[in-house]
Order: structure tokens, then C-alpha cells, then sequence
């Protein structure tokens, strides 16, 4: 069984992740090759949605779902065999995928048509299509919680118990974080609180805003407390792997409950600034 | 980024990729995997035209007039002929292979790759009859 000492080097990543799940390590994999031809299409295409090109939406998209796949996959292989061959198992590999490539289709057509994806109300299939995607974004979510909390109920052997915390509240995390932020951000009718209503002046690739609040801001780093959290779990294992002892575990679960701890915090604040109409970056 | 630009870069590259192909040794495995990969990336272009222009454009392909229509968007047009492009090239490669495969003699494939090159079908069904006739003499 995979022990989280196994730490392969940068290169061997991709290896590992498709020995762990390699449907999910391939799905990360062509996510990044179907990014190629949006850059192209950018490079190509003059037309834009909230003054920057409209290819920058499904660029993003691509990149974010090839970091969630392999974050799935990685998680997969602390799997104990009992629960990645039972239906639940395929489930958790299946769903997303499926998910993920009706995401990257709706994203994708309507690049291709020249229309904003999310908040389009102009016609019905926009609307309904976005409302599906609001789903859609919810079962992912919802996979990567109960993948992460399958893995801290676990007890893999040679699995420390600082990580395994950290994947569980990573994944909490996540799903919380994104549920409240992503949630709310829907409710309303853009991401901006003040402001100028535009991503042209906003930060590269990403948009947020520099002149008012941007709620995708704490929706960023809600979903990417899935990797944030179980990070902090890895070098907290690792810098306490020489010390060993009941102390040292209990040290590191400490460690692991204050950043989390704090990284909640910081999405809370994240959240608060954008609410209140000020520019975090 | 100018589809002029673009035409031109696609060209290269399949020009290159034609080039290995026909002037390289054949006990070199490599021309076969580059023009591939060259292939691949006119592949990664035409969908990258695709999804810019295609909604964009009139016509369609359910008569001669659409698709005459269609390819008066410039970038429509170039599209297919990146098409062109990444069919003939990756044909170009078979034809290679395949030639290593039945032990044809390298000069033989030269004139069906250049066919393949110019006029695409034609150099294949060129090739196909070089197999046969090679095929029949073996036997």
C-alpha cells in the first residue's frame, strides 16, 4: 500500500498519479493537452467576455479540473482496496469524470458561441445550462469530501496520522469553503462588489479585480484548500519524520488543526474584504 | 495573432515534416514520430480555428452553396486547409512506415509522397498501387 515516505520526485509525479487512479491521472493529463488549442483559439479570437478574451474562461477551467484530477487520483491511492473496487469506489472515479466533461463542454460551446457562461440569462439554454453547471460544480465538490473523509477513516498503515488529518480537513475544507463562497457568488448577478465592472485591469490569467471586491477571490482559495491543507499535512509529516513517538503525532495533528484552522480564517477574510467592495490584490 | 501568420506557420511545419519524411535514411525511426507530432500540433491548431471562427461563420456542409458560403470566413477557410494540412501529413507518415514495414525501396516512395504533398488522395491511391505492384513481385 502506498506510504506517504513513497514521495517520488517532481518528475515521477505524473507516473505515480496514474499507478494511484489512472482514469483520473489521465483525465488531468488531457486537461492540460485540451488547454493547448484554447491558448491557440485566444491567440485567435478577438472576441471578449468582461473586456478580456473570451478563451481565458475555459483556459482556467482546464488548468483548475487538471489540479482537481490529480488531486483526486493522488487521494485515490490512499485508498484501502476494499473501497476503490466496491461501487462506491468507482463512483468517486466515475462521477467527476462525467461531470467534469460536461463542465468543460458547456464552458466550451459557449466560448465558441461568442457568450458569457456563467450569470447568462439571454436565452434559456444559457440559463438552464448554467444552472446545471451549479450542480455539476456540487458533485465534484461533493466527491472530492467524501473521497477525502474515506481517506481518513482509512488507517492505511504507514499512513501518519497528521496527513491523514490534513486530507480530511482539507477536503471539509473545500467542500464548505466552496459550497458558501461559490453558493453565494451565485446568488447575486457578477463577481464584483464596487468597483470597475470589468477584468481588463484585473490580475493576469485570474481577473480579480484591483479597483473593487471580487468574490471569486475566497471561491479560489476555498476549492483550493483541497491541496493547501493536505500540503501543510505532508511537510508537517515530513519535518517530524526523524522524531518519531506518540508526542511527535500528536505535535503534528496540533500543527495540522492551527492551519487549517487559519486557512479557514483567511478565506473568511477573504470573503469579508470582497463583501466589503475592497481590492485584495 | 494574424491568420496570415498562422498560414504561414502551419506551412512550415508540414513542409518540414514533409521533407523528413522523404529525405532521411530510412533505417531512422524518428521522421515517422516527428511528422506525427507535427500532424498533432496542425491537429491542435485546426481545433484551435475551430473554436474561434466556426460559430461565426455562414454556410454549413449540407450543399456545394454552404460550404462555398462557409469558406468566405477567412478563418473558416483556413481551417480547412490546416485540415489538409494534418490529414496529408499524418498519411504521408504511413506511407512511410508502411514502406519500412513491406521493405519497399526508399526512392520508390518519394514521387507518392510528393503526390500525397500536392494533391492528397491522389498520392495515396499513387502508394496503395506502389504496395500492390511491390506485393505481386514478392510473391
Amino acid at each position: 500500500m502506498t506510504t506517504i515516505a513513497a514521495t517520488p520526485t517532481l518528475r515521477g509525479l505524473p507516473r505515480e498519479a496514474r499507478t494511484r487512479q489512472p482514469s483520473l491521472a489521465t483525465a488531468a493529463e488531457l486537461c492540460l493537452l485540451g488547454a493547448i488549442p484554447v491558448v491557440l483559439a485566444a491567440l485567435l479570437d478577438d472576441r471578449q467576455v468582461n473586456d478580456v478574451d473570451i478563451w481565458l474562461k475555459p483556459l482556467k477551467f482546464f488548468i483548475s479540473l487538471a489540479i482537481y484530477y490529480a488531486t483526486l487520483a493522488w487521494f485515490h491511492g490512499y485508498l484501502p482496496a476494499e473501497v476503490r473496487t466496491k461501487r462506491l469506489g468507482r463512483v468517486l472515479v466515475g462521477l467527476p469524470l462525467v461531470v467534469g466533461l460536461l463542465e468543460m463542454t458547456w464552458l466550451l460551446a459557449t466560448a465558441a458561441l461568442g457568450q458569457p457562461a456563467h450569470f447568462n440569462q439571454s436565452a434559456p439554454v444559457y440559463a438552464v445550462s448554467y444552472a446545471m453547471a451549479g450542480l455539476g460544480a456540487t458533485l465534484l465538490m461533493l466527491t472530492a469530501l467524501v473521497t477525502g473523509v474515506l481517506v481518513g477513516r482509512a488507517k492505511e498503515p504507514g499512513l501518519p496520522g497528521a496527513f491523514r488529518l490534513a486530507v480530511v480537513l482539507g477536503s471539509v475544507i473545500a467542500f464548505a469553503g466552496t459550497m458558501i463562497t461559490a453558493g453565494f457568488l451565485a446568488s447575486g448577478s457578477g463577481h464584483w462588489v464596487g468597483g470597475v465592472h470589468s477584468d481588463a485591469g484585473g490580475l493576469p490569467l485570474l481577473g480579480w479585480s484591483r479597483t473593487g471586491g471580487d468574490l471569486r477571490i475566497a471561491h479560489f482559495f476555498a476549492l483550493h484548500a483541497l491541496q493547501a491543507v493536505p500540503l501543510l499535512g505532508w511537510v508537517v509529516t515530513r519535518a517530524g519524520a526523524g522524531g518519531g513517538g506518540a508526542d511527535a503525532a500528536d505535535r503534528g495533528r496540533a500543527v495540522v488543526w492551527a492551519g487549517a484552522a487559519l486557512y479557514a480564517g483567511w478565506i473568511t477574510f477573504t470573503f469579508l474584504w470582497a463583501l466589503a467592495g475592497r481590492p485584495l490584490v | 495573432m494574424s491568420l496570415e501568420t498562422v498560414f504561414s506557420v502551419a506551412s512550415g511545419l508540414a513542409t518540414v515534416g514533409w521533407l523528413v519524411l522523404a529525405f532521411t535514411p530510412r533505417r531512422f525511426l524518428w521522421p515517422v514520430r516527428a511528422a506525427r507530432l507535427i500532424a498533432v500540433t496542425l491537429a491542435f491548431g485546426y481545433v484551435a480555428l475551430l473554436a474561434a471562427f466556426f460559430t461565426r461563420a455562414d454556410g454549413g456542409f449540407g450543399s456545394l452553396a454552404q460550404v462555398a458560403e462557409l469558406f468566405q470566413t477567412p478563418g473558416a477557410l483556413l481551417a480547412g486547409w490546416v485540415h489538409y494540412l494534418a490529414f496529408d501529413l499524418l498519411i504521408g507518415s504511413w506511407e512511410r512506415e508502411e514502406a519500412i514495414r513491406i521493405g519497399l525501396n526508399p526512392l520508390m516512395l518519394i514521387p507518392s509522397l510528393f503526390l500525397t504533398f500536392m494533391f492528397g488522395p491522389a498520392g495515396w491511391l499513387c502508394f496503395l498501387g506502389l504496395r500492390r505492384f511491390h506485393q505481386a513481385r514478392q510473391s
